[in-house]
């Protein structure tokens, strides 16, 4: 069980879409900082819908103006961030 | 209680990374967690920087990273090799290199790669920003 | 908590348009040196570090790139290089200066599991 914490926007870097190559269905994704961008894509939102955890961190989605639906998809604040790196067994970070 | 290493890469200001790095340190020490250090590599050396002037209506990351230290006795460890090729230097480095500047000091401190091993050897999880 | 970790050193960028893999190499032999057992993965762009044909002094850049061939003298042994980033690159492996474990983009995750860090660069 491994965290994928992507930090960059899918619309300019590739690494959200490198990691959802090459993740595992148990594992977890984070969207931290401008990856957050990510939700404004309805097609890739549908995407990681698919995928059984995905966590974005509040504090980079309030700080862009991207509101989250309630959905699959669970906000997260720093101190369930810190939680989560150890309810996973390794963090990676793309 | 878990043990956690932080390993950061980026430059601070330019990139949010050192920032967020900084956010997790912090919500991990109030979370009765330890952070056994934090490990500044490539361009994250910068954090060490002295020599930051921040404007006083932004968030002064430089000060935020020694009070965190020194609050919550969190080391702050620069490899050299990394900063030395970024101008960052302390003291002791800059005499053996003759140059009479140097722009690292504590509670930063100018350590090697095998630091970083004996971290990791001795936290639960390794966490790169 | 061991004395020896398993660590993964994930390399996903090209070798001189950053820093990065000169620095993961860097780190690589490091860990190795300090008793860390590593694993070397390269994925995506990080494939092209590998590619023999590099001459690196064409813009002053170091040729660390010839330090893979010496990987063996530093006990690292588990080099893995994604067969989906070399064929999108139109890379065969017979180009890569040294001899690698070729890997399905979808291994990754498994043979992360056996490790205990991860690193990327």
């Amino acid at each position: 069980m491994i965290l994928h914490k992507v930090a960059s926007s899918p619309f300019s870097h590739r690494a959200l879409d490198h990691c959802l190559q090459r993740i595992h269905a148990t594992d977890g994704l984070l969207l931290t900082q401008d990856a957050v961008y990510g939700l404004m894509d309805k097609e890739l939102s549908t995407k990681l819908q698919q995928l059984e955890a995905v966590f974005v961190l509040k504090e980079d989605a309030e700080a862009r103006g991207i509101e989250i639906e309630p959905s699959t998809i669970q906000l997260i604040n720093y101190e369930q961030f810190v939680e989560l790196c150890l309810k996973y067994e390794k963090v990676i970070s793309w | 209680m878990s043990s956690f290493t932080l390993l950061v890469t980026s430059a601070p200001f330019s990139q949010q990374n050192a920032y967020s790095a900084y956010r997790f340190a912090n919500a991990a020490v109030q979370s009765k967690h330890k952070v056994n250090g934090i490990f500044f590599y490539q361009s994250g050396t910068i954090n060490g920087s002295n020599l930051q002037i921040t404007p006083s209506d932004e968030f002064d990351l430089f000060n935020a990273w020694k009070t965190l230290s020194q609050q919550y006795q969190v080391p702050l460890m620069v490899c050299v090799s990394a900063a030395s090729k970024r101008g960052i230097t302390s003291t002791e480095d800059a005499r053996d290199a003759d140059n009479p500047h140097f722009s690292l000091s504590a509670p930063f401190e100018s350590v090697g790669l095998g630091d970083l091993a004996n971290l990791i050897n001795n936290s639960d999880r390794l966490i790169q920003f | 908590m061991s004395q020896t970790n398993k660590i993964a050193i994930v390399n996903k960028s090209a070798p001189y348009g950053s820093s990065n893999g000169q620095e993961s190499l860097d780190m690589a032999l490091a860990m190795s040196n300090f008793a860390q057992e590593v694993s070397l993965f390269f994925i995506e762009d990080g494939v092209l570090q590998l590619l023999d044909t590099q001459r690196p002094t064409a813009i002053d850049a170091k040729a660390y790139h010839k330090t893979f061939k010496a990987l063996e003298f530093y006990d690292i042994e588990n080099i893995y290089v994604c067969k989906q980033s070399l064929a999108q690159r139109g890379i065969d492996s017979s180009q890569l200066c040294i001899t690698t474990t070729l890997i399905e983009t979808t291994e990754l995750p498994e043979l992360l599991a056996s490790q205990q860090q991860v690193m990327c660069f």
